[in-house]
C-alpha cells in the first residue's frame, strides 16, 4: 500500500505517482484512437484507402477515353445552329404559325433522340431538365394506347422468351 | 508530406501533375470520405462521390485561384458533389424531401458497412430531417471535429452563423431523440455556391 496523506487519510496505490505521466500520455493516446476508429458505426471495407488512388487513376482514363470524340467536329454545324437561334430570336413572332412542343409528335421526338450524337450522360441529361415543370402525375398520368405498347414490343424485344426469363429463373 | 504551396504548385505543373495528384489523394482521401459519408451515408454511393470528387478537383486545379485554402476549396467541391448526388438520386427515382430521408435511411440500415447500434441508427434519423446547412454544420463539429473557422471557410458562412446553426441543430436532434417532436424537414436540396 501506498503513503497515507497527512491529514485526509485518502491513500494511493503503490508507484502510483512514479509512472502517472506516461500512463496519462498513454491514456491521451488510446482516447484519441478511439475516437478517430470509431466512427458511429460507419466503416469501410478493408484495404478501401489503400487502392483508392489506383481506382481513380483508372476512372480518370476511363472517362478521358469516353469523351474523346471519334469523329472531328463539325463547326459548319455548329455555325448553322447558332444562325437558326438567331433567327428563332430576331423573327418576330407570328402566333398561329409557331410550333410549340405539343405539336411535335412522339416519333419525330424519338427519331431525333436516336440520331442525336450528344456526349450528355443520363445523369447529366436528368440534371439538364427543369424540375419544377414536372410532375410525378405527367407520368403516371400518361395513357398508352395499345397500338403503341404492341408496336414498342414489336420493335424491341429480341424474343418472346426474354418477357418471361424472371419468372423461368 | 508535402506543403499546401508545393503541393499546389506542383499540381500546375503538367510533368508533376500525376504524382502530386496522387499525393493529394493520399492526403485528403480519408478527411473527404468521412465528410462525403456523413452526408450521402451509404459506402458504396460515398465511394461514387469521392472519386468524382477528386475527378472534379483535378480538373479544375487550374482554374484554383487560391482565396480560399486547398482543403476548403476541395472539402466545397466535395459538399457540392454529396448534395447534388442527393438531388440527382431524388429525381431520378422520383423522390419527394420526406421519401428522400426514409429511403436513405433505409439504405443506410441495409449497408453491409454500417454496424451501428440502434442509438447510431436513431441519430442518422434525427440528422437527416434536419435543414441541410444544419445537418453540414452538425456532421462537421460532432463527427469531423472541425473549428468554426474551418467551417466558415468551407460553407462561406460566418461563424456566429455557424454557430446559432450547430445550436439549432443540436436542440432538435435532443428532441427528436426524446421522441417530444419531428424535426421540419428541409424544403430543398441546393448545392452551396
Amino acid at each position: 500500500m501506498g503513503k497515507t496523506s497527512k491529514d485526509s487519510g485518502f491513500k494511493t496505490p503503490e508507484g502510483y505517482f512514479d509512472h502517472l505521466q506516461d500512463r496519462s500520455l498513454d491514456h491521451t493516446a488510446q482516447v484519441r484512437n478511439r475516437r478517430k476508429d470509431h466512427r458511429h458505426g460507419f466503416r469501410v471495407p478493408e484495404g478501401y484507402f489503400e487502392g483508392l488512388a489506383d481506382r481513380l487513376q483508372e476512372r480518370r482514363k476511363n472517362k478521358e477515353s469516353k469523351v474523346r470524340r471519334l469523329r472531328p467536329v463539325n463547326l459548319s454545324w455548329i455555325a448553322a445552329a447558332a444562325a437558326a437561334v438567331l433567327l428563332l430570336i430576331l423573327v418576330p413572332d407570328r402566333g398561329e404559325n409557331s410550333i410549340e412542343f405539343k405539336d411535335l409528335t412522339g416519333e419525330s421526338i424519338a427519331e431525333y433522340l436516336q440520331t442525336w450524337e450528344g456526349d450528355l450522360s443520363s445523369d447529366e441529361l436528368a440534371d439538364a431538365l427543369p424540375l419544377n415543370d414536372i410532375a410525378l402525375e405527367d407520368i403516371l398520368d400518361a395513357s398508352l394506347q395499345t397500338q403503341q405498347i404492341a408496336d414498342y414490343l414489336e420493335n424491341n424485344t429480341e424474343a418472346d422468351d426474354e418477357l418471361y426469363w424472371e419468372s423461368d429463373e | 508530406m508535402a506543403e499546401e504551396s508545393d503541393l499546389l504548385r506542383q499540381l500546375r505543373d503538367v510533368a508533376s501533375r500525376e504524382a502530386a495528384f496522387r499525393e493529394l489523394v493520399m492526403q485528403y482521401q480519408e478527411r473527404l470520405y468521412w465528410h462525403i459519408r456523413h452526408i450521402v451515408l451509404n459506402h458504396e454511393d460515398a465511394d461514387d462521390v469521392l472519386q468524382e470528387t477528386f475527378i472534379k478537383i483535378f480538373k479544375n486545379i487550374d482554374g484554383f485561384k487560391g482565396e480560399s485554402k486547398l482543403y476548403s476549396w476541395m472539402y466545397r467541391i466535395a459538399t457540392n458533389e454529396s448534395l447534388s448526388f442527393l438531388k440527382r438520386k431524388s429525381r431520378m427515382q422520383a423522390l419527394g424531401n420526406e421519401q428522400l430521408q426514409s429511403f436513405l435511411v433505409d439504405n443506410l440500415a441495409a449497408d453491409p458497412y454500417f454496424d451501428g447500434d440502434q442509438a447510431e441508427l436513431e441519430l442518422q434519423k434525427a440528422l437527416i430531417t434536419l435543414p441541410e446547412k444544419q445537418r453540414l454544420v452538425f456532421n462537421m463539429k460532432y463527427f469531423e471535429d472541425l473549428k468554426y473557422d474551418e467551417i466558415s471557410e468551407i460553407l462561406e458562412t460566418s461563424v456566429g452563423g455557424l454557430k446559432a446553426s450547430y445550436h439549432l441543430a443540436v436542440k432538435k436532434v435532443e428532441k427528436y431523440l426524446k421522441g417530444e417532436t419531428s424535426p421540419v424537414p428541409d424544403p430543398e436540396i441546393k448545392p452551396f455556391k
